[in-house]
């Protein structure tokens, strides 16, 4: 998943676009530090230029002080008359030389107006431009390195010049008269001319400091940042040097060809601020890689939600999927089942009926095919409960005896049959009425019991039953059923449980099944919180076994349990009437005359009384009139379904069935019915097909005992002797019955094969065709009251009716005049229905005189 | 459906790239406005001359001058041109140039003079210079070359070729600056023939072909002159003086198709004053002094074409004296008198250039102005 996220993610158009964003981001990021550093720089070194330029000037003011001074005595020489002549000058300046020469090299001078010495020495102009300045008349301030600084003042006359007096001090008494201040104190400054010279070196220098301020590299920087000065008063530039960035300065000292020099550590101007654009872009960067982040972040997630959304869609398309899956298998089982009834219930007629041992032999083998395929179709519908997770226990009280006997009676006969030894063996001690679903348990046993006959070929079946007590109120019940089969290999173990697997293919292709029967027994046992624990030798044989807890409501052992299990053996699976209750009425109701007839058919022998009705309204009816013991109510019925009418019947507080049993009989086995037919207000359901023993022992629950006599152990003798019966019978060359039928068959009146086919057998046949006679006048009447009233609808579902029960007794041309009208109506065609309702209805009345002669049966 | 999901990405991408783009031009605007903040001076330089600076004499050379200055340090010459020196005319163009963002204004005629005073204060922030030597508002600066050092040297020859002994000198207006050039040809005409008398006529006006002609011819034909010079804006004196065979020193001459008769030419270098003026501008500097007065050691003046007639021998003579006033034997230095005998310089003493810039309104001894 990880990895399939990031291949999606480097595939994406977003990566590259914010790897570009990024990049670009960067790019500015750069850009705005190297601008913003350059800004600073620029600050910097103005501040500083600014800055020297004061300092410059400041040192200018302390110069022209020096000559200010020199003006004094020029002004004390200009106004007073006893300097008048050369010699009392010459005095005066002697004086004047005196008073300076505290410094040895300081020298003071007087010369004429053309330039020639009257004291002091006779410095050129050309050495001195100070000289020609005073000489026009003005103070000046010049240098030579030979010599060292002059201060020159002009003494006038009147308003030209007379002399011009100076002050020559030497380099060294410069330096220490007019030395120049480092900036704020900090750093090194150094005086020097426009020209490069050095005036007044870096001061108070160490060794190592002194090597680099005087190196030529230094010293480069400053004639470089004199060539700038051609503009500029004052310039400043930073470098890098080997003591770091350094901060390099020069400004014109006015008034004089000066330049006031100095390095300052760039720390000192800028107190560190110069940190700015390196935070600025660390800052920037952070941001950017916040963005950067959250934008992958996004993306993945994004991404991730897309997948999740895929993923949710499929999940749901999947579960959708899978319960088509469900619903198709339950719809397919139901609609299996639907004829399946009909097969097995027609079967179960002919068993009881017959006698012939061939015909019965193949009766029987219907019936073992029909009850496999049966189960096959229960495996799945339990598969499709388990699978929609509607399979649910419904634990009640059983005996454990019926249960066991049950289902030894039922494997026994197949492994006899296959030549295989069954055993069984239960403990005698084992509490004898437990709690739980038997049902469940029942078919979990089966299950494993008809694995282990199928998989064995020869050996036997050992099936086994033990306890241990749980506690006061509850046992561990241990299921063990163990084979001589062909074991299961270690690796298929695993397999064993899973839907759909069959192990070992190659082998048991021949051994039929569904694959699901396992996986069954494993989701039963889970739901009923046990496990089935498996072991096996391959070729030798298999053992499975699991444990249940069960309560315990009667601890009543159940002893010897084999010669119960004898009797029932006897028995053979042959029909026997458990009840007979002539007393007690039941109202059947179904749509289709069919399963009226088969359901009828069944409960013959219990000698009931049945009263029928095709649809919820007509049982309504009946209800009013008369009161049942128990009602068999259809679910799906045209006019009045089954769970409107039992809602009805229900709220019918007056009515004296209001509260009687009643049963609903569907083909609707898919999962969560039961809830439904309960909650609708029924009390219980019976899944057809419906067989004689499941409906009889429906009704022998619901029936009123008064009413019901319990026929016991009296098993029908017939299937014991079927020779005796089936040569009395054969002995017998035509039943008055068959011969009635015949005579219509010859007269071409109805198709009686066909009739009896579909009724199941002449008797049936008889009491349909009955049927169908005696109600010849009541549908004519309805049909034709429909098609008076122009009921269309109506008048379809009766010419359908018609067409069926027609059918059912074999009158086909009837049928087929139905069917047209059926069509016809469906169609909207009211002139065919017009001009063919009548002859049909005619043709309809004319089956009362034809079967007239079985009127009185 | 395909096409219609493309279509939506590439718009996605398009509005991206787009969003991208503004950011891009956002951001480098944004750091483009991250500029060091020096404050600029006036780039645009202003030029008032009485004439046209086409008119191949003063005023084209000053002209000449100022563009090359301005060239040099990247500044912009605008000018007014034909502007009298009355204030009312100053104002006007004054007033024109500080509109069109005037930083400096280059008066460059000395006659307007005090003219110029009120309009230079009432615009304090301009920087004024002007030739004139009144310069008294603050904002207002003299400038000027020593043509008097030349002037001196250009008497050196004229005071050895004469043989009338009478030197011709054609002047606009007496004023200092006049003055000081009349009087320096003199000292440097006697510094080689004590004999020698400088006769000036004045026209009243700085160009006036006419009153130049009638002035010249007056020289030649009334006052025996056989050199003319002048000290006018155009040089008809010297087309007088060649009209009548008579040898002549041009004044910011530049033509050159002139006879032997045209002795020299004395020259102004204006660039190199005007650029020393624009550069300490720039910088904020004051001048040396209280005026822009460089002379030939600066190279603003100078003397060039000279005649065949200057012998060798004058040419070095002429170059040892120009050396010499580097090392302080300037020309009003030594005994000096005025025309009515005052004693205007003793011999121990010499004028201070404060007295020569501002107080020269006095004639040398040996010097005969017309109508004086």
């Amino acid at each position: 998943m990880a990895s399939k996220v990031r291949i999606h993610f480097l595939k994406n158009r977003l990566t590259p676009t914010i790897i570009v964003f990024g990049l670009v981001m960067i790019g500015f990021g750069l850009l705005l530090y190297t601008r913003l550093d350059s800004v600073y720089r620029a600050y910097e070194q103005q501040v500083l230029s600014r800055n020297s330029d004061y300092e410059a000037r400041l040192y200018a003011e302390d110069l022209k002080g020096e000559i200010q001074k020199l003006s004094m005595i020029a002004w004390i020489i200009e106004n007073d008359t006893q300097f008048s002549d050369e010699q009392s000058l010459k005095v005066t300046m002697e004086f004047v030389n005196t008073n300076y020469k505290d410094d040895p090299n300081t020298f003071t001078g007087l010369l004429t107006a053309d330039g020639s010495a009257i004291y002091g020495d006779a410095l050129s102009p050309i050495d001195y431009r100070g000289i020609m300045t005073s000489l026009r008349g003005s103070g000046g301030i010049s240098y030579t390195p030979s010599g060292g600084v002059l201060f020159s003042c002009p003494i006038f006359r009147g308003g030209n010049v007379r002399y011009v007096l100076y002050e020559l001090v030497s380099a060294s008494a410069f330096c220490e008269r007019f030395p120049v201040s480092a900036h704020d104190g900090r750093g090194h400054a150094m005086l020097m001319t426009r020209d490069g010279d050095v005036v007044m070196p870096f001061a108070s220098l160490d060794e190592k400091e002194r090597s680099f301020y005087e190196s030529r590299s230094v010293r480069i920087v400053f004639q470089q940042l004199i060539r700038h000065m051609d503009t500029k008063r004052s310039v400043a530039s930073m470098e890098k040097t080997t003591k770091g960035d350094q901060l390099f300065y020069a400004a014109e000292v006015p008034g004089t060809n000066f330049i006031y020099a100095g390095v300052v550590e760039r720390a000192i101007i800028s107190g560190g601020l110069y940190a700015i654009p390196k935070l600025v872009l660390g800052i920037f960067m952070l941001l950017v890689i916040m963005v950067m982040s959250l934008s992958f972040f996004l993306l993945i997630t994004s991404q991730r939600v897309r997948e999740g959304e895929a993923l949710k869609r499929a999940k749901a398309a999947a579960e959708e999927a899978s319960r088509a899956k469900s619903d198709f298998l339950a719809n397919m089982s139901h609609e299996i089942r639907t004829p399946i009834n009909t097969i097995l219930g027609m079967d179960e007629m002919l068993l009881r009926e017959c006698t012939d041992p061939t015909q019965r032999k193949y009766a029987i083998n219907i019936q073992r095919a029909g009850a496999a395929l049966l189960s096959q179709i229960n495996d799945v519908l339990d598969f499709s409960k388990i699978e929609a997770g509607k399979m649910e226990l419904f634990p009640d009280e059983y005996d454990l005896t019926n249960l066991i006997t049950d289902m030894v009676v039922m494997m026994s006969s197949r492994a006899v049959a296959k030549g295989l030894t069954f055993d069984v063996e239960v403990d005698e001690k084992m509490p004898h009425i437990l709690f739980g679903d038997s049902a469940r348990i029942r078919q979990v046993v089966i299950n494993l019991l008809s694995n282990a006959v199928k998989y064995t070929r020869e050996g036997g079946v050992t099936f086994a039953i033990s306890y241990e007590k749980a506690n006061e109120k509850q046992i561990d019940m241990k299921v063990v059923i163990k084979d001589t089969g062909i074991g299961i290999r270690k690796e298929d173990i695993d397999k064993l449980f899973s839907a759909f697997e069959r192990i070992d293919e190659a082998r048991n292709r021949t051994i039929e099944g569904t694959g699901l029967g396992m996986n069954i027994v494993w989701k039963l046992l889970n739901l009923m919180g046990s496990r089935p624990n498996v072991e096996s030798v391959y070729g030798e044989g298999s053992e499975f076994s699991f444990v249940l807890r069960q309560e315990v409501i009667n601890w009543e052992p159940i002893g010897d349990i084999r010669q119960r299990i004898e009797e029932l053996g006897d028995n053979g699976g042959v029909y026997h009437v458990s009840f007979t209750a002539p007393e007690a009425k039941v109202l059947l109701v179904d749509d289709t005359e069919m399963n009226l007839m088969v359901v009828k058919g069944l409960l013959k022998s219990t000698q009931l009384q049945i009263d029928t009705a095709a649809d919820g309204k007509q049982a309504l009816s009946l209800t009013e009139k008369r009161t049942y013991d128990c009602l068999l109510i259809d679910h799906r019925m045209p006019v009045m379904d089954g769970m409107e009418m039992i809602r009805a019947l229900r709220d019918a507080r007056e009515n004296a069935n209001a509260n009687k049993p009643c049963i609903a009989l569907t083909a609707n086995a898919i999962a969560g019915a039961r809830e439904e037919y309960l909650a609708a207000g029924f009390d219980d359901y019976l899944i057809k097909p419906v067989n004689g023993q499941s409906i009889e022992s429906m009704l022998l629950k619901y029936l009123p005992d008064s009413k019901v006599n319990h026929v016991g152990k009296v098993f029908a003798q017939a299937a014991a002797d079927p020779s005796e019966d089936g040569a009395g019978e054969a002995a017998e060359p035509q039943s008055p019955i068959a011969a009635r039928l015949n005579g219509f068959e010859e007269k071409g009146i109805l198709d009686v094969r066909e009739g009896i086919e579909y009724a199941g057998s002449e008797e049936m046949y008889m009491t349909v065709l009955q049927f169908f006679l005696n109600t010849i006048d009541a549908k004519s009447d309805e049909i034709r009251g429909y098609y008076d009233n122009e009921d269309w609808e109506n008048y379809q579902t009766k010419v359908h009716a018609l067409k069926s029960s027609a059918k059912v007794v074999g009158a086909q041309e009837l049928s087929d005049r139905a069917r047209s009208l059926e069509l016809a109506a469906k169609d909207g065609d009211l002139d065919y229905i017009r001009e063919h309702t009548g002859d049909v209805l005619a043709f309809f009345g004319s089956y009362k005189e034809k079967l007239k002669s079985i009127r009185d049966e | 459906m395909i096409k219609k999901k493309n279509l939506r990405d590439n718009l996605w991408s398009v509005l991206f790239f787009v969003a991208l783009l503004l950011l891009t031009i956002l951001m480098i605007v944004l750091i483009g406005t991250l500029q060091s903040s020096e404050p600029e001076k006036g780039k645009i330089v202003g030029g008032v001359f009485i004439g046209s600076v086409s008119d191949g004499g003063w005023n084209e050379n000053h002209y000449k001058g100022l563009q090359k200055a301005c060239d040099a340090y990247g500044l912009t010459l605008i000018t007014e041109e034909f502007v009298d020196e009355k204030e009312e005319a100053c104002e006007k163009a004054v007033k024109s140039l500080v509109d069109r963002k005037a930083a400096v204004i280059f008066f460059t005629s000395d006659g307007f003079g005090d003219n110029v005073k009120r309009v230079v204060e009432s615009y304090p922030d301009v920087a004024f210079y002007t030739i004139s030597p009144e310069s008294g508002a603050s904002n207002l600066t003299t400038y000027y070359g020593r043509m008097y050092q030349i002037r001196y040297l250009a008497g050196m020859i004229a005071g050895q070729m004469t043989r009338t002994n009478v030197l011709g000198y054609v002047a606009a207006n007496s004023n200092v600056q006049v003055d000081r050039g009349v009087n320096a040809y003199l000292l440097g005409a006697r510094s080689v023939n004590p004999d020698v008398v400088v006769k000036v006529r004045m026209t009243g006006t700085w160009f006036d072909e006419e009153k130049e002609r009638v002035a010249a011819q007056a020289l030649i034909d009334e006052d025996g002159a056989d050199i003319l010079t002048h000290h006018t804006s155009t040089s008809n004196t010297v087309d007088v003086a060649e009209a009548n065979g008579v040898m002549s020193i041009g004044y910011n001459c530049t033509k050159t198709q002139y006879s032997r008769n045209f002795l020299a030419s004395l020259v102004f270098y204006w660039d190199a004053l005007y650029k020393a003026i624009l550069r300490n501008y720039i910088k904020g500097s004051a001048p040396e002094g209280d005026a822009y007065w460089l002379g030939a050691t600066e190279g603003v003046v100078g003397i060039e074409n000279f005649s065949p007639y200057v012998t060798e021998a004058m040419k070095g003579q002429i170059k040892r004296k120009r050396a010499s006033f580097e090392k302080g034997n300037d020309v009003f230095l030594g005994e000096i008198r005025c025309v009515d005998g005052t004693i205007m310089c003793r011999p121990d003493e010499r004028i201070s250039d404060h007295s020569l810039l501002f107080d020269m309104n006095w004639f040398v001894e040996g010097v005969e102005v017309d109508g004086e």
